[in-house]
């Protein structure tokens, strides 16, 4: 079984480059889906049961921040796992998305600082649960 | 518009970015070539979500460093053919994250910015003026910021 992931970044190579990452981190994962925005991964997340969301902020048509927020107001879809994978540098603005309850890692990243961040965040979600 | 020179710290930043995200190794700083050797040269713009500055990041690489950087960041064989607009896609990303970590290099970490979608640049408009170039060992990469206060 293992996570089921969507990795949503609006470059390819981008997304095969943290698709790849999860693949071959300790963690265990399932399915890895993709979408290039924040309104695709809205659709995939309709489409397919995720338990992850790897999030980029820079996007065309709907960015991650507008995404995570529209996440946190689903009643179903809102305990979903984020984790930020981001250029952002913006402490304010890690500050809101560390706020709806996404982890951050900055790119570029080391695979290792990924499976952190999500043991991180599973360990916090167990806690609130 | 003007050139924004360009700090060793941020110099730094590249050399790092381009190493951890591209794997390509570095062998330090070279004067910015005055022909125009880019085979991949990507604008991206960004403006200050204050609206009070607005610039965009150049980044050229020759055809070969592209290629390189794409083969590396797709993790092909050196005998794997790249996609069609792999090298462009590529280097746009390396803008992405280029221009993000050198920001708050420039305005400090309290500032907010949107960044825009990279596009293609006309190699020969590369602006030169605060330019710095990175020997990559048979290819090479340049890097200029110009900005405006509004
Ligand atoms: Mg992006």
């Amino acid at each position: 079984m293992g996570y089921h992931i969507l990795v949503v970044d609006d470059n390819r190579i981008m997304r095969e480059m943290v698709g790849k990452s999860v693949r071959l981190s300790p963690l265990e994962v399932g399915e890895v889906y993709q979408a290039a925005n924040g309104a695709e991964a809205l659709e995939r997340l309709g489409e397919h049961l995720i338990d992850l969301v790897l999030l980029d902020i820079n996007m065309p048509v709907m960015n991650g921040e507008q995404f995570l927020e529209k996440l946190r107001a689903d009643p179903v879809l809102k305990h979903t796992l984020v984790v930020v994978v981001s250029t952002e540098s913006s402490l304010p603005r890690i500050q809101r998305l560390r706020d709806l309850g996404a982890g951050f890692i900055h790119k570029p990243f080391r695979p290792e600082e990924l499976v952190k961040a999500v043991h991180e965040l599973v360990a916090q979600a167990g806690r609130r649960i | 518009m003007s050139a924004l020179p360009l700090s060793d710290a941020a110099i730094a930043k590249l050399v790092e970015v381009i190493e951890s995200l591209a794997f390509l190794i570095p062998f330090g700083e070279v004067p910015c070539p005055d022909d125009s050797p880019w085979g991949v040269v990507v604008v991206l713009p960004w403006t200050a979500t204050d609206r009070r500055s607005r610039g965009d990041l150049w980044l050229a690489l020759t055809p070969d460093a592209a290629a390189e950087a794409a083969r590396n960041m797709c993790g092909l064989a050196p005998d794997q053919p790249l996609a069609a607009g792999d090298a462009a896609e590529a280097t746009g990303e390396l803008a992405n994250v280029l221009l993000g970590n050198l920001l708050p290099l420039i305005h400090g970490a309290e500032a907010e910015f949107h960044l825009g979608a990279p596009v293609s640049g006309v190699p020969a408009n590369f602006p030169r003026e605060g330019a710095r170039a990175i020997d990559l060992g048979g290819g090479m990469l340049a890097v200029a910021i110009i900005s405006e206060e509004l």
